[in-house]
């Protein structure tokens, strides 16, 4: 078999993969079964194994680190998902984070598989402004930076779910499962303080690669500018945490706000503003 | 024990300073004093964050255009000089922020305060009371070689029969913040000293293969000394396609810097600019001037000489030839052919070999290039790349040395002594527990 069908092969197994670790964890929600959500870990290693022979293979055929198109970028996306989903796994034997987690790689893949043309898939040569090793530590940082924001906006959410249910006084079994408050603001909270640093890393490296490619480590273009946006929040978050004990119910919006922004970095400025833009004629 | 007693999830303010450690004197009310508690102030600075990231978001949403290209024009909103003085207000918060934190990062390196009361160690949120059987003497011993085996820094008083101890660890943490402020703060002065156009120069600088032109040719060159110029000899410009043919793999400016005396060969391509003197020459765009014959039905052997992208007609035909690159390895000349308004072929042709489609022929002689260099220099380089290291710097200091610190007095009690122990931790409380945890079970 050539590469090129093991690659797209891959791509179906981790899809298969995330989408069976999303409808078991989902499902872990409503009915407890530790040995079915062993399951779920189970499909969720095999789709990160998946995802990084995707990558691999990826790497071969086109001769440089899948970093480039939007394509190559949304997989590694999915793997810094993936793989940070079980570290905080393993780390806090949660297994219940799953289903506020893995369906946002599992969403991305699904987006792929329905709306990217073939054509943007394909391995392409690095035109010469890419070729540059800032390039590979830059998107390298991304991945896991976006991963661990990704954690955030599940336990974020989760968080205002479990909120609204102690409002309720709710006695469900739901709720008694759910972890306690407190814990989903701190692991909330950590996985921003791992995403943060590496995201100061994506654009410092991202500016030192335009300063060696165009002589201009800053040129405003849009998806400079919404990654710069994307750390103002989260420097706003760190920073109202920090002095105003902005926790709980602020803390999680400002979290999910956050992600949204990682999303538009990549979507809406690929898709909305480069659609607003095109007009120009460029 | 040494549990939070917070109900779940409160949200309310955690105990991260001290009274008076925070540096914002709220007793001063003079003019002057408020001006600078509101311009140290955190608020102020979460403020500015948020305010810019909207000013952003507006920028990449609403875009100039040029208005005769269309292109979209990026920095005209952002070099708005409101847009600057909010940058000019976020480093100004910054470094007044720090100038005024200063005292308290002193005192915090120095070492967390011995002289407290029993009342202070029971109100913090982390600690215990307890009685022991040792004496006092003996038990703070004790918990001062629990805290150094923790590697907690220690200090201590005894006065009489009561023993008074604090210790801190990971107190170089609080540099970490610091260290990011200020770096921050260099890296928006440098920023705006390059927008102010008071240092360095943008500009583009070309020329064609196998000319010299010195540097002050440079369009757009300026705070250059013209005692620094020097020359620049274009050897050649060449095109590195890939193997298929059609993708282009580099461009190239092969050159020679002339200084006076002092000569040397430098080939510049994408991501590798030749730096020479502060200033800096990127490859940029480039361009080829083609020269050949032609023929059609109705007129033979006639002259061309075109630009990249420029038409190529022979007359009787309703056919045209568009030169599109030149590679100088297998001197291949890329060229397009239009049927009318069609695309119909994209071919390569040898240079002095003709080349036929349908009832014409062309043939290229000759090809030469220019190049276009961008070029700048840019003394703030250095220093937002030298800030931008500390700042990474600091930020991983911040999160990964994490300041606990504990106090703890022991009294004389019957039959033993009693203990109070507790402390503090700003982002790391579940550390502290454990520590405390720790402590307390050894002694009992
Ligand atoms: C984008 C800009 C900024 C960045 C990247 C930044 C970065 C940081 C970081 C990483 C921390 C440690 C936070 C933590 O551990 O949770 C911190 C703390 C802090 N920041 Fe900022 N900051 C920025 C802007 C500001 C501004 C404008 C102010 C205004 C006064 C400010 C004041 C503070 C203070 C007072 C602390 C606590 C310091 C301490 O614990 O010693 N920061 N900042």
């Amino acid at each position: 078999m050539d590469l090129v069908t093991l690659e797209q092969y891959s791509f179906t197994a981790t899809f298969i993969a995330y989408m069976v670790a999303s409808a078991i964890y989902i499902i872990y929600l409503a009915y407890k079964s530790e040995n079915m959500a062993r399951l779920g870990t189970l499909a969720t290693i095999i789709g990160f194994l998946t995802n990084t022979a995707f990558l691999i293979l990826r790497w071969k055929i086109s001769g440089h680190p899948p970093f480039v198109n939007g394509y190559e970028f949304l997989l590694s996306f999915t793997w810094g998902i993936a793989g940070i989903y079980l570290f905080a796994e393993w780390r806090y034997s949660l297994r219940i984070i799953g289903a506020f987690v893995m369906p946002v790689a599992w969403l991305i893949l699904a987006w792929i598989a329905l709306k990217m043309p073939e054509q943007a898939k394909t391995a392409t040569n690095l035109m010469p402004a890419l070729q540059s090793n800032w390039l590979t530590i830059h998107v390298a940082t991304a991945m896991i930076s976006y991963g661990a924001f990704a954690l955030s906006f599940g336990t974020s959410i989760m968080y205002l779910i479990k909120q609204a249910m102690e409002k309720n006084r709710s006695r469900s079994e739901f709720n008694r499962r759910m972890p306690s408050l407190d814990l989903l603001d701190s692991i909330g909270y950590k996985f921003i303080a791992i995403g943060f640093p590496l995201l100061s890393i994506v654009i410092i490296s991202g500016a030192i690669w335009a300063e060696y490619a165009w002589g201009r480590y800053w040129s405003w273009d849009p998806k400079e500018t919404w990654s710069l946006i994307t750390w103002l929040v989260y420097a706003a978050y760190l920073h109202a945490r920090f002095t105003y004990g902005w926790r709980g119910s602020k803390a999680a919006w400002m979290s999910i706000v956050g992600f949204a922004f990682v999303l538009f970095t990549f979507f809406g400025v690929n898709y909305f503003l480069s659609g607003l833009h095109s007009y120009g004629g460029v | 024990m040494a549990e939070d007693k917070r109900p779940a999830g409160s949200g309310g303010q955690e105990q991260n300073v001290l009274p008076g450690e925070n540096g914002t004197l709220s007793n001063d009310d003079g003019i002057i004093n408020k001006a600078w508690n509101f311009l140290s102030s955190m608020k102020l600075g979460i403020i500015l964050l948020l305010i810019l990231a909207v000013a952003s978001i507006i920028g990449t949403i609403w875009v100039p255009r040029d208005p005769f290209t269309g292109q979209p024009d990026y920095l005209k909103f952002y070099n708005n000089p409101i847009f600057n003085i909010l940058l000019a207000f976020l480093s100004l918060n910054l470094l007044v922020c720090s100038l005024n934190r200063w005292k308290a990062i002193k005192n915090t390196l120095k070492g967390p305060n011995v002289e407290v009361s029993e009342n202070f160690i029971k109100s913090l949120k982390s600690g215990s009371s307890f009685k022991v059987k040792s004496g006092p003497a003996e038990t703070s011993e004790e918990i001062r070689n629990l805290l150094k085996k923790k590697g907690y820094r220690v200090f201590g008083k005894d006065a009489g029969d009561t023993y008074k101890i604090a210790a801190d660890r990971g107190h170089l943490g609080i540099l970490g913040p610091y260290l990011t402020h200020l770096s921050l703060f260099i890296i928006i002065v440098a920023v705006m000293i390059k927008f102010s156009g008071l240092v360095g120069f943008d500009g583009t600088f070309a020329g064609w293969e196998g000319q010299t032109y010195s540097i002050g040719q440079t369009q757009g060159i300026q705070n250059v000394d013209p005692a620094d110029f020097f020359d620049i000899r274009i050897n050649n410009f060449r095109t590195e396609y890939r193997p298929d043919g059609t993708e282009i793999k580099q461009w190239f400016s092969d050159v020679t810097v002339i200084d006076g005396l002092k000569t040397f060969d430098f080939s510049i391509y994408v991501n590798k600019p030749l730096v020479y003197k502060g200033m800096k020459f990127y490859q940029s765009s480039y361009g080829h001037q083609f020269s050949g014959k032609f023929s059609g039905p109705s007129a033979k052997d006639q002259q061309f000489n075109v630009a990249m992208q420029e038409y190529i007609q022979p007359a009787g035909t309703d056919l045209t030839f568009v030169p599109m690159g030149y590679e100088d390895a297998t001197k291949e000349v890329k060229f397009r052919i239009y049927k009318g308004n069609r695309w119909v072929a994209e071919e390569e042709a040898v240079l002095n070999t003709p080349f036929k489609y349908e009832n014409a022929e062309v043939k290229f002689e000759n090809v030469i290039s220019y190049t276009v260099l961008s070029a700048k220099k840019d003394p703030g380089v250095l220093i937002v790349g030298i800030g931008s290291l500390l700042l990474i710097v600091g930020i991983i200091i911040s999160f990964i040395l994490r300041q606990r610190r504990i106090w703890s007095v022991v009294v004389p009690e019957k039959g033993g002594s009693l203990v109070h122990i507790g402390g503090i931790s700003a982002k790391d409380k579940h550390g502290l527990d454990t520590d405390l945890e720790e402590i307390a079970e050894e002694l009992k």
